[in-house]
């Protein structure tokens, strides 16, 4: 099995999100016109009226937004990006997984916690946020096209884990060859998102094994996956099935201490938002 | 009349401890949870003679990390957290020798060194400090791959644990 014939032959691909690698390109360049990023979110009316709803929530102030533009106005345009994202994400990431175990919406859950904790380290790091959160959001997209592609049986992949106590991506490359890092960054690629966002996906259980310009988002990811868990976030059956080693917090920089507190932190920023998000069901 | 539901069941109350919290109850119609342990560590403790119980969800093993936060949030980290948690219950008349106590939680990551190992780091906290205070573990389900949500009624002592494909009971009495 390769990730190309996954990516030919599985019955039901996730939608497309066609409009965030093109924000996510406005965003970075400084020099692009305002107007024409409202103009990507306009062309989709559903995405729209849900980036308003949940622009309307309280997690983004809770006084009323009617357009786009005073969405754009009050918040700004990261995080109406983040809005994007969120609606997006949730309509790719919301199913269940029956074989790993995880119920409707958690995958869901699990994935926007890692967004937020990426735009947490990103901070203290000082990358891009953006993307960082992008990469949280979007990792485990290929867990989602694996579940749906009738040949691949993670029962049997959970097998390996359980009994040989293998991490999930040597689990799943032993029994097909392919990993569901591969299958996410492989299809982000095909939807035209760029090295910063599909680099660090693919070597997400590997992240020294990514090239030197986007080793460090690599990390970052490793890392946030490890905290996210920690903090009981990675629900399902493969919570824990992964590596993490002390070459990924010396590549960001980060010692035990702050290793610790940075767990205090992200628990914090991660309540905050569930209590903004769970005043009013948005979206 | 079969079937007919318990006055005790009708007065069910639920109370929902979250990461770095705690609850103590003299109240046997309390049912007490917490929802997806990952490396965190929970400790349910019961007197059932005095029908006195509760349960604690720590975070992390030591408070000399962040001192200040120890004292606005103690049930984050296991020293403090215990401390406060014992003092509860035996300010419900809970007696430390017949105090009975169960541990979960505390998964840790399937490869890694002991540095992201915070799970085993939390249960030898927390084991260290229970036999300090000389008290009685009766079970536990700790370490592993998986998540854990635990729930447990006072009166009966049971305490459900439930994992991803499987749900686990232990009473103490």
């Amino acid at each position: 099995m390769n990730v190309q014939t996954v990516l030919e032959k599985v019955e039901k691909l996730p939608p497309a999100p066609a409009v965030l690698p093109m924000l996510l390109r406005l965003l970075s360049d400084t020099d692009s016109d305002p107007g024409e990023i409202v103009g990507y979110i306009k062309v989709d009316p559903s995405l729209m009226a849900q980036v308003l709803k949940l622009a309307n929530s309280a997690y983004f102030g809770g006084s009323h937004v009617y357009d786009l533009d005073d969405a754009v106005g009050r918040i700004g345009y990261r995080e109406v990006y983040k809005l994007v994202a969120m609606v997006c994400g949730r309509e790719m990431l919301g199913d269940k997984l029956p074989d790993l175990c995880i119920e409707e919406g958690q995958l869901w859950e699990y994935s926007l916690a890692t967004g937020y904790v990426m735009e947490l380290l990103a901070g203290h790091i000082g990358t891009d946020i953006s993307a960082a959160y992008t990469v949280g959001i979007l990792h485990s997209l290929g867990k989602v096209v694996l579940s749906t592609y009738r040949e691949f049986d993670y029962t049997r992949v959970m097998d390996l884990v359980e009994n040989r106590h293998l991490p999930l991506a040597q689990a799943e490359r032993a029994i097909y060859g392919v990993t569901n890092a591969q299958v996410a960054s492989t299809l982000l690629r095909k939807w035209k998102f760029d090295d910063e966002v599909t680099v660090p996906i693919e070597y997400q259980s590997n992240p020294m094994g990514a090239n030197e310009e986007f080793r460090k988002m690599a990390c970052m990811l490793n890392l946030s996956i490890w905290t996210v868990s920690s903090l009981g976030h990675n629900h399902g059956k493969d919570s824990w099935a992964f590596e993490v080693s002390e070459s990924t917090v010396e590549a960001i920089g980060i010692d035990d201490v702050r290793l610790q507190k940075f767990i205090i932190e992200a628990h914090e920023k991660l309540e905050e938002i569930k209590d903004l998000l769970d005043q009013k069901q948005p979206v | 009349m079969g079937g007919a539901p318990t006055i005790g069941s009708i007065f069910a109350e639920r109370v929902v401890v979250g990461v770095g919290d705690m609850a103590v109850s003299n109240n046997a119609n309390v049912v007490i949870s917490t929802y997806a342990l990952g490396s965190c560590v929970g400790i349910v403790a019961l007197d059932s003679a005095a029908k006195v119980g509760g349960m604690l969800h720590i975070m992390l093993p030591d408070s000399t990390l962040t001192p200040e936060k120890a004292q606005r949030q103690p049930a984050m980290f296991a020293d403090t957290g215990l401390r406060a948690f014992l003092k509860g219950l035996y300010g419900l008349n809970a007696n430390p020798r017949r105090l009975k106590i169960f541990l979960a939680g505390g998964a840790n990551v399937l490869s890694g060194s002991d540095f992201f190992k915070i799970g085993e780091r939390n249960i030898i906290a927390v084991k260290k400090i229970l036999q300090r205070e000389r008290l009685n573990i009766m079970g536990e389900d700790l370490a592993g791959l998986n998540n854990r949500t635990l729930h447990f009624k006072i009166n009966t002592g049971v305490v459900d644990i439930k994992l991803p494909s499987e749900t686990k009971r232990f009473t103490l009495v």
